[in-house]
Formats: structure tokens, C-alpha cells, sequence
């Protein structure tokens, strides 16, 4: 049985034009994948089946009708879960996960009924214990995620469509999250996944539907997904090289210090530890939810004060800087770009061209000390051509680019303020791989030229072939740092997980979930 | 401005700041355009040299008051102190002036006087977690009853100050005035200069294009290191001290000191920034916008008069035509998709 036809649908943001000639067709009982590079128009696809968006031309079938907005979708049983997390943050869990599901006046559950309800259900997705009152601003990351999902997953849906919904998980969550994606397949619901994780949809979708701007140029069945030719399909070329390591590189320990950490501590009662970046070093930061990982990158960015211990930047003279503030590691040379774009990236109402601007206005000013704006321009052509980005006009807000591409226009923004150290937070959030290896070649280009590169990823696959040392976190301190010559999923599964490499019994995917 | 540059993909010249709020600019210019043309045809007389003239006059007024308001608006904040900086400021300048105080130093001291209470409100709002609403209606409560006593020592007659007012002040704000030989009363002159000169800023220095930032994602501005705290001080200390320059022009105008005279000024700051496309959740629009939405006012204003509505019916006017002009902003595709 058809659950979503989506036939030769078009649609068009201002001059930006999302999807050209799209189509798709999912039966029920199937997990089908939406695949292709940032700006292929996966999003505004998985939108306009759930009613957000209406198309310009085209038709869209859902289990038999044409979804006109949000609420109808809903109706029909279709539960949409979007790239951005939208919660109420001051609601409590309970409350999140039942929204939308009561009467105008009356309460179709009690509260105690949903508290039940919503721990159970919660305890089953998260693995952990979890206070179904909590309020949903204090929750990590990782948990806000399984609030999204719990919510969707509440209602029954006929048609479950999750947009990068495993991006904030670790590996055991998604391995979790699989498991409930079969149970509903099994119980008949049509799944539509939108992922850039390769390796994710090749274990767990039926049938795959690529696209390619804006257009779908093919639909694999299960035994054709395979990363080769999901990747022939996205690129028009063929898929592109792995970077090309410098083979100089594995001699650092001559360069010049850059940065420095000393009896660092993260939070109270933790072991200190330091680190130290060198000219020219890309160091990967990795750890499991929850293990320090993404608070020692905000500490050495100058947002969060470390509990003891202190970060110092040594300038181009050999002078050295304590970094108590992000003004003071900006001023310093150091550049920060996180992953969470939405919140801590972009300006929404601007465009494009003033986002860019935003950070190196400093760099750009004429004799007067006003801001030279052909310099500028300049300077945005250069870093658009270079990072490849996909813009639009570029007076055009900057919300009508995809995800990734408005990642590339920050990524310029972090590189057109000159930093000495770079310093990323999970950039690679819901980004492609072709993006994706076009940022590891531009941040590779940068320490060959003498800059710093921190890089914190949550999938470990990043790391490979790139960066020149990984630094793993555990129980909020350094746990372990593997060299890039000793540097295998498996060692990097290992660290995360706590043990050394030479520990008594090896642990594999399966008993992680 | 407007350098022609071929980036890949792109033909089109693109100036810093302008472009997105185009489309603002346009509309409004042409409701503007339209209202007077309706006063052309339905009032005798409106497009005479006496009339614009004082619509101008009033719009200056007006405009300089709107201009602070925009600053703070562009942050997503709003100053509800306005009126009674300017009410406290007209009297407060009226007593100096009659207690025997030299005209220069009493109004430099009025503008600082301005530009503290803006600090209050700052400092305040900043640090109670952005309750700008409320708390600078409560300074602006506190100032206009604060200065009624103070002017009201000594005499009967607590926010009505009478006095002579000096004759270059009078001359500036005066309906007949002329600048340079020009029939235009040099109030308007300083006005437009102001906002030529905050547009000019507002774009091309870094502190103008700060503003933008911080109202447009304050998270993402501290990033860059953009303090939100340090534009909040500005955007109140900027905002205090243009409504006491209103204050103190009102008095050249008016010739007597009265504290009710900024009252109505506490809707049309705020309608004129939104007319003019400035959000109120920050991040978007400017000064250059808000003179549209002052002189959509003004005229709207003069219109109604001509036709003979009383107050009372200006104001169901005015308040009919805002929930419209919200509405539009509002349904404009970049701003739904985004709320």
C-alpha cells in the first residue's frame, strides 16, 4: 500500500529555488531514506509532505490525501520531526510530550496519567532513568532530542518523518532509536529518514530516494544501498577524494606553542589535566554525551570559566594571554564556530552578506576607521569561491540557504577574522559529506599555512585520515590522546567508552546498545 | 556605494545595509504619496507652504523622539520613558531658565540629565532580565513626578512653568523659522541631518552594524564578541538624550514650560518605528525607516484635521491603523517562516 507519491514538486524560497522536480514514493511498512548534499532540498521535501510548506507545482499524497497544513498532516498521522528542536523550554518533559494532544478546554489525560506515560516512554528511548516533571531547558542536548522523538512517537503515527533527528545522539541512542524506528515499521507506519549519516540509513532503510539539487535523480532498493552508490548518485562527479595528509606533518613537536591549558578543571572534583596546541596542529576532541567533551571546548573558546586551572594563548612574540572571556580570546586570534547555528550562528533577519560581514568588520576599515565596504565585498567573494558556498543573491536573508550552506557562510565568517586557532564545535552538524570533506581540505590548507585547529565531532568517522591527534574525554577530563598513526574507530570506540585498547574483553556495537 | 563586482552566480551589486529593508521603504513611501495626494483632493490648502511646513515641524519633533526609540527597538527592547524625559525635560528647562541658570549649561545639563536616566533604564532592564517595559515606564513614572515637585518648590503651579525662553531657542523650533534664508524652521534642518547622519553610521561603522547583531541573535553576537550589555547603554543613553533635546525644542516652541507635553509621544515613537518597519523583536529595520513612519503620522495627522475629526477620532484612526501594518510586516514570508 502507497503511503506518500510525491510527483514532480517544485518550490521556490524568494530567487532561491529549493526543488525543481522532486519526487518519491514510500509504501507503508518501510523505512525510506531521503538522501543527498546540503542544499539538495531534503528538508524543504520532508516539509512540504508534512504540510509546513505548500508547493509551487506538483502533486503530494499522503495515505490518500494532499496534506494542507500542519494540523491536517497531523490528522492524517503524520508526525514530522524537524532539523531544529522545537520545545516548549520551560514546559516540563511531560507536558512537551503531550503537547498538541489535548481538547481546547479539556484534558484528555490526567497529569499523573501522563507523567506515567511520559517516563516510560522516555526511560524506553533514553536508556536512563529520567524525572518526567523536569523542566526541558535544563536537560542536555542528547535528551531534548528523545523529548522531540517521544513527542512524535506518542501520537501512533501512520507516517513518522525524522530530519537529522539521530544528529544530537551517540551511538548506543541511535542504536535505540533504530530499534523503535523497526518496531513502528513492523507495526506497518511508513518512516522517512533524512540523514547525512551514510553509515546510519545503509543498516536500517528499505529503499532510499536520492536528490540532487533539488531533483530526485535516483531510488535505490535495499541491496543497492551502499555508501559508493549513494555517493555517485548525490555528487554529479564521481566522489571525492579522502583528503591528502601533508606528510611533514607527523614532526610538530618543533613548532611554536599557540595555546595552552594548565590544571585545567571542568567542573568541581574532577581530575585536571592539561593540553597544549601547536602552529599547524588539528587536534579532534571526542567523547560520549556527557563526558566533558563540549564543555572544554567552551572553556578554551573563552565562554565558560573553567572551575580551576587556566587557558592561555601565546601571541605571534612569544607574549602570552590568559583567556578569561570570549572578547579576550577573540582578541587574541582565536575564531569559534559552533554546530548549534540556529541558536548561537546566524542572524536570521540579515542577509547572507551582512552575516558574513558581521565578524570581520575589524579587519576591514578605510582611513577613517569606517568599514570599507569593497574591501569586504572582496573579501566575501574570495571566501565564497574558496568554500564553494552555494549563496543566493547575496542581499538575500540568510534563511533561505540550506543548513549546510549557511554552516559554510559562518565557517568563512570564522576564517575571514584571520584567527591564529580555530577552535570548532561540532561544525559538521547535519552537514553532507561532500561539504564535509570540503571543510577537512580548507581547515587542513589553514594549519599548513602555521594556524591551530580544535575540532570537536561527534562522529568519530570525522576524525580519520585528518586530524593530527584525537583528544578523548571522560568523567569531564582528558581521558586519553591517540596519535593519528594510532587512530582506528575501533581504538577511538575504546577511549570513548573509558577502556585502553589492550583491555581484557573487546566490546562491540551490539552490546553498546 | 553600490560597487559593481561579478561573484560567481551573482551579477548584481549589492550595498551594505540597504537591500532587505527595500521592500519596507517602498510600501511605505507609497502610503505616504497616497495620503497626500487624498489631502490634496479632499483639504483646500493642504499642499500649501504653511501647512507642510508645519507638518515638517511637528515631524521634527516627533522624529528626533522616534529616532532614540529606534535604537532601543533595534535590540528588541522598547523605551516607555520617552514622554516624561520629555515632559520632565520642558519643565526642568523652564525652571533652570527662570531660577537665573545661563541657557548653554542649563540645556547641556538637561541632555545629560537625559542621556542618565537612559543609563538607569539600561542598567535596570539589563540586569532584571530585560523587563524594559516595565521598567522604563517606572523610571519614566519616577522622573516626571520627581521633576513636578522639584519645579513646584516655592509655588502653586507644579507642571506648568512659565518664563522667557531664550530667543535663539525660540527661533529654532518656531513654525515661521527659516534656516540660512530658507523657509524652513531649523528644527527640521537638525532633524534631517541627525538621521543622515545615524543612517551613515548605522552602516558603515562597527558600532552601527553591532546594533543589528545583537538585536538579530544575541547568543550568536556574543560570539563575535558583541556585548549585549555595552549596546543596551548605548541604544537607553541614546534614546534618554533625544527625547530631552525633543523636550527642550518643544520649549522653543511652545514658549512655557508644561509637563503633558511629550504624553502623546508614548504611541507615535513607538507607531513610527513600526510603520516604518522596524521589528520589534529586534535585528531589522532603522532610522532611515522610522522617518517614513514619522512623516506617515504627521501627515495622516494633518489629513484628519483638515477633514475636521476631533482627537478622540484621530486616535481610533491611528490605533485602527497599526494593527494593519503589523499584520503586513508580520505575513511577510521571511518573518513567518522565521517566527
Amino acid at each position: 500500500m502507497t503511503g506518500i507519491l510525491v510527483q514532480g514538486v517544485s518550490k521556490s524560497f524568494g530567487e532561491t529555488r529549493a526543488l525543481t522536480d522532486a519526487s518519491l514514493a514510500a509504501d507503508m511498512g518501510e523505512v525510506h531514506a531521503i538522501v543527498g548534499e546540503n542544499g539538495s532540498g531534503k528538508s524543504t521535501l520532508a516539509k512540504i509532505i508534512s504540510g509546513v510548506l505548500a508547493p509551487d507545482g506538483g502533486t503530494v499524497d499522503v495515505l490518500g490525501e494532499t496534506p494542507g497544513n500542519p494540523c491536517h498532516a497531523r490528522r492524517l498521522g503524520v508526525a514530522p520531526i524537524f532539523q531544529e528542536m522545537m520545545l516548549a523550554e520551560q514546559l516540563s518533559i511531560a507536558e512537551n510530550v503531550f503537547a498538541g494532544s489535548d481538547g481546547l478546554l479539556c484534558r484528555t489525560l490526567s497529569a499523573k496519567a501522563r507523567n506515567a506515560e511520559a517516563k516510560a516512554l522516555l526511560e524506553r528511548l533514553s536508556g536512563q532513568a529520567v524525572d518526567p516533571t523536569a523542566r526541558v531547558s535544563d536537560l542536555p542536548l542528547h535528551l531534548k532530542q528523545w523529548v522531540v522523538l517521544a513527542r512524535a512517537i506518542c501520537i501512533q503515527p501512520r507516517v513518522l518523518i525524522l530530519d537529522e533527528s539521530s544528529a544530537a545522539l551517540d551511538l548506543a541512542g541511535t542504536e535505540r532509536l533504530h530499534a523503535e524506528i523497526r518496531r513502528l515499521r513492523d507495526g506497518g507506519a511508513c518512516i522517512l529518514i533524512v540523514t547525512h549519516r551514510i553509515a546510519e540509513l545503509v543498516r536500517i532503510a528499505d529503499k532510499a530516494t536520492v536528490l540532487r539539487d533539488g531533483r530526485t535523480v535516483g531510488t535505490l532498493s535495499k541491496f543497492e544501498i551502499t555508501e559508493q552508490n549513494l555517493l555517485k548518485l548525490m555528487s554529479a562527479e564521481k566522489p571525492p577524494a579522502k583528503v591528502q595528509l601533508d606528510p611533514s606533518k607527523t614532526a610538530r613537536s618543533s613548532s611554536a606553542l599557540v595555546l595552552r591549558c594548565e590544571a585545567l578543571q571542568l567542573a568541581r572534583e574532577t581530575t585536571p589535566f592539561g593540553f597544549e596546541l601547536r602552529e599547524g596542529e588539528i587536534v579532534g576532541v571526542a567523547g560520549l554525551d556527557g563526558a566533558g567533551h563540549a564543555e572544554f571546548i567552551r572553556t578554551v573558546a573563552g565562554i565558560d570559566l573553567p572551575s580551576s586551572g587556566s587557558v592561555t594563548i601565546f601571541g605571534s612574540h612569544g607574549q602570552s594571554i590568559e583567556i578569561r572571556s570570549i572578547e579576550e580570546a577573540g582578541a587574541a586570534g582565536l575564531s569559534y564556530v559552533s554546530g548549534d547555528r540556529k541558536k548561537e550562528g546566524i542572524f536570521p533577519a540579515l542577509s547572507t552578506f551582512e552575516n558574513f560581514a558581521m565578524a570581520p568588520y575589524g579587519c576591514h576599515r578605510d582611513r577613517t576607521g569606517l568599514i570599507d565596504a569593497g574591501s569586504l565585498r572582496g573579501s566575501f567573494a574570495r571566501e565564497v569561491a574558496r568554500l564553494g558556498i552555494k549563496v543566493g543573491p547575496p542581499n538575500d536573508r540568510i534563511t533561505s540557504l540550506s543548513g549546510g550552506n549557511q554552516q559554510k557562510v559562518l565557517i568563512a565568517r570564522a576564517f575571514a577574522a584571520q584567527p591564529k586557532v580555530i577552535v570548532l564545535n561540532d561544525p559538521a552538524r547535519g552537514v553532507d559529506i561532500g561539504t564535509k570533506q570540503e571543510l577537512y581540505r580548507q581547515l587542513v590548507a589553514f594549519s599548513q599555512t602555521g594556524g591551530a585547529v580544535i575540532y570537536l565531532s561527534s562522529e568519530i568517522e570525522e576524525f580519520f585520515d585528518f586530524a593530527d591527534r584525537v583528544d578523548v574525554f571522560v568523567q569531564t577530563t582528558l581521558h586519553r590522546s591517540l596519535p593519528s598513526r594510532d587512530l582506528s574507530e575501533e581504538a577511538l570506540l575504546y577511549a570513548m567508552f573509558g577502556r585502553l585498547a589492550d583491555a581484557v574483553s573487546p566490546i562491540t556495537v551490539e552490546e553498546m546498545a | 556605494m553600490a560597487v559593481h563586482e561579478t561573484i560567481p552566480g551573482v551579477t548584481r551589486p549589492f550595498p551594505l545595509a540597504w537591500n532587505l529593508e527595500h521592500k519596507g521603504v517602498v510600501f511605505g513611501a507609497a502610503i505616504l504619496i497616497a495620503l497626500c495626494l487624498a489631502g490634496a483632493v479632499l483639504v483646500p490648502g493642504f499642499l500649501s507652504g504653511s501647512n507642510i511646513r508645519s507638518i515638517l515641524l511637528l515631524a521634527a519633533f516627533l522624529g528626533l523622539a522616534a529616532m532614540g526609540q529606534t535604537f532601543v527597538a533595534l535590540l528588541g527592547g522598547l523605551d516607555l520613558s520617552i514622554p516624561f524625559v520629555i515632559g520632565s525635560a520642558n519643565i526642568g528647562l523652564a525652571a533652570l531658565l527662570g531660577a537665573g541658570v545661563p541657557a548653554l549649561p542649563a540645556i547641556v545639563l538637561i541632555v545629560l540629565v537625559g542621556a542618565g536616566v537612559g543609563l538607569l533604564n539600561a542598567l535596570l532592564s539589563f540586569s532584571l532580565q530585560n523587563q524594559a517595559l516595565i521598567v522604563s515606564l517606572g523610571v519614566g513614572f519616577t522622573l516626571v513626578g520627581l521633576s513636578q515637585v522639584l519645579t513646584s518648590i516655592g509655588n502653586a503651579y507644579g507642571g506648568n512653568v512659565m518664563g522667557a525662553v531664550p530667543a535663539l531657542l525660540a527661533h529654532i523650533s518656531a513654525a515661521n523659522g527659516t534656516t540660512f534664508g530658507l523657509p524652513v524652521p531649523p528644527v527640521v534642518l537638525i532633524w534631517v541631518c541627525a538621521t543622515i547622519a545615524v543612517s551613515f553610521l548605522m552602516r558603515r561603522s562597527r558600532i552601527g552594524r553591532g546594533f543589528y547583531a545583537v538585536g538579530g541573535n544575541r547568543i550568536a553576537a556574543a560570539r563575535l564578541s558583541i556585548s549585549a550589555f555595552r549596546y543596551w547603554i548605548y541604544a537607553y543613553c541614546l534614546s534618554g538624550a533625544l527625547a530631552a533635546t525633543t523636550g527642550i525644542l518643544l520649549l522653543g516652541f511652545s514658549g512655557g514650560g508644561f509637563v503633558g507635553v511629550g504624553d502623546s509621544y508614548l504611541f507615535t515613537t513607538i507607531a513610527a518605528v513600526v510603520l516604518g518597519g522596524t521589528s520589534l523583536l529586534g535585528g531589522a529595520g532603522g532610522s532611515t525607516q522610522t522617518v517614513i513612519g514619522v512623516l506617515v503620522l504627521q501627515v495622516l495627522t494633518s489629513l484628519l484635521v483638515g477633514l475636521g475629526f476631533s482627537f478622540a477620532a484621530q486616535q481610533v484612526v491611528f490605533g485602527l491603523m497599526i494593527v494593519p501594518m503589523v499584520a503586513i510586516y508580520a505575513r511577510s514570508p521571511e518573518i513567518r517562516l522565521q517566527i
